[in-house]
């Protein structure tokens, strides 16, 4: 396929429709950074609007206000603590979700350094619940864990 | 809601030690997933600048001290029976230690490997070499990445042989390249962590030695089992009165670090660090010190210093010699220790045997 003029895409702008019906657009160099909006426009066209079945409209205006600042050059650690700062674990476990389904990687990476350090000083039972994940050992195999790890345990606040 | 095991893989990768630690708890799966070597190899490249962390080795002591900002752990009986815990550095955050036990009116050298965060040991099997005439040992692995680690036993009583074992074929095999020929007289190794990029330093001669000019070096390459010898720096030996000397890795580069008195005020010690670049030896710090100062190890890729005076507490001092830090459950004793430095790291060594504290 010819590569076409940087010219003739840098204001082109796409139209994103989300999974509960709300139209957002989003410049075509942005969408680039998407690798599933950019498959999709490969695959429909850049002048229809794009599906996101998977992503909302609660999340995806956070997601291109990222990547608006990311084709200017702009990012930087300010900016980053500055957009996540006013989400809570949950928020931003969702908008971690959506990067994923967008194969957006800058941003997954980033979100998924975000959720680590906010589980760095956490309890093993708000792991769990984060996750979704069972405990599957005993009580005793549990027990002797503990005990054999009692360090890494130390200053973390259990949960009740 | 539940992220699945690549999703969960990609924070997960982020945590530091002891958070990976505690989260073993979380499930068996994640139990087992972080002491595999493909989580290693991702946890690996994720962290860049972690924070070093320290541990306290005590002459004539079978026990070690744990070191971090925010704990301060101490491992009764690291090695059961043992009389003495003696290091041989660390890489990639796995010490390498021996234990010297007196078992049937015999001393007995148990060499094992140990990681300080995940507790892990493996116990070396000892070699079948006949020569057991005092050897030096080094430790390292081939790349920075490995966790194939390995140890090379280096026989002082010269007979141009020496064995690397690795951890990958728990065996011990003939070096082909043989050290060069020097006559080895001090037969222990550094206080400091002396591996450099992969390769292992040894002094081989004392200040001590009749016509001593420098300080001859010998390395040890684990990326290419070769060894190699180099000299250290030259200065005016007479001035001063030796306490000791030693290599060390400060920063990535070898380093020589003599502990002085000058012979014209004797209640001065000089703390000396010479650094090895491309354009040879260059000094990079002369420390004056009170004499009844006790030297016990440096910190911070050598820009600082831990020590203190006797009945007070350890202490951090940068290179003028100011206080940064106290360590009020740190005595400075009668009891001798020294404080190695190290990258905490959850490096698997794949036995699956703990020593807890």
């Amino acid at each position: 396929m010819a590569q076409e003029a940087s010219s003739s895409t840098s204001s082109k702008t796409i139209s994103l429709k989300t999974g509960d019906g709300e139209i957002f657009e989003i410049e075509a160099s942005a969408a680039k950074q998407m690798k599933t909006v950019q498959r999709l426009i490969d695959d429909l066209g850049d002048d229809i609007t794009i599906p996101l079945h998977n992503v909302f409209s609660k999340e995806l205006p956070k997601i291109i206000e990222y990547y608006k600042k990311d084709i200017t050059g702009e990012i930087t650690k300010d900016f980053e603590a500055e957009f996540v700062k006013d989400l809570n674990d949950d928020e931003v476990k969702v908008l971690f979700l959506a990067a994923n389904y967008l194969d957006a990687n800058k941003l997954f990476e980033f979100l998924s350094q975000n959720i680590a350090d906010r589980l760095e000083s956490k309890s093993v039972e708000y792991v769990r619940k984060y996750f979704g994940v069972e405990n599957d050992f005993t009580p005793e195999e549990e027990s002797k864990l503990r005990e054999e790890r009692a360090w890494s345990f130390r200053g973390i606040k259990e949960d009740e | 809601m539940s992220l699945g095991i690549d999703l969960e893989n990609e924070i997960l990768a982020w945590l530091p030690p002891k958070s990976l630690m505690r989260f073993r708890c979380v499930q068996k799966s994640w139990n087992l997933l972080f002491e595999t070597p493909n989580f290693y190899k991702k946890w690996r490249m994720n962290m860049s600048d972690c924070r070093s962390d320290h541990v306290i080795f005590y002459e004539k002591e079978p026990y070690v001290t744990l070191l971090s900002s925010d704990n301060l752990i101490h491992i009764r009986s690291l090695y059961y029976q043992a009389i003495e815990i003696k290091s041989y550095g660390s890489c990639n955050g796995v010490f390498c230690l021996s234990a010297l036990f007196w078992f049937n009116s015999s001393w007995f050298d148990q060499l094992i490997m140990w990681n300080p965060v995940t507790r892990e040991v493996h116990r070396i099997p000892p070699t079948p070499c006949l020569n057991s005439g005092s050897p030096l040992y080094g430790f390292g692995a081939d790349d920075p990445n490995s966790t194939d680690f390995k140890i090379v036993r280096l026989h002082t009583t010269y007979d141009g042989t020496a064995e690397v074992y690795s951890l990958s074929t728990k065996s011990w095999i003939p070096t082909q390249n043989p050290p060069p020929f020097t006559i080895i007289t001090r037969r222990h190794n550094s206080k400091f962590n002396t591996l450099v990029n992969g390769v292992y330093h040894w002094i081989t001669n004392d200040p001590d030695d009749y016509n001593y000019n420098g300080a001859n070096i010998l390395c040890f390459d684990f990326r290419n089992n070769q060894f190699g010898q180099l000299i250290g720096p030259a200065f005016s030996y007479e001035d001063y009165s030796f306490l000791w000397d030693d290599v060390a890795e400060i920063e990535s580069s070898l380093a020589y670090v003599a502990y002085v008195l000058q012979c014209n005020s004797p209640e001065r010690v000089s703390l000396k660090i010479w650094v090895l670049d491309q354009s040879g030896w260059n000094k990079e710090y002369n420390i004056n010190l009170v004499s009844h100062f006790h030297l016990c190890g440096l910190w911070k890729n050598g820009t600082q210093f831990f020590g203190g005076y006797l009945e007070g507490s350890l202490t951090s001092r940068d290179r003028q010699g100011n206080t940064i830090c106290r360590f009020d459950q740190i005595p400075v004793g009668f009891t001798k220790y020294w404080v190695h430095e190290y990258m905490p790291s959850i490096a698997p060594l794949g036995t699956r045997q703990y020593i807890y504290d």
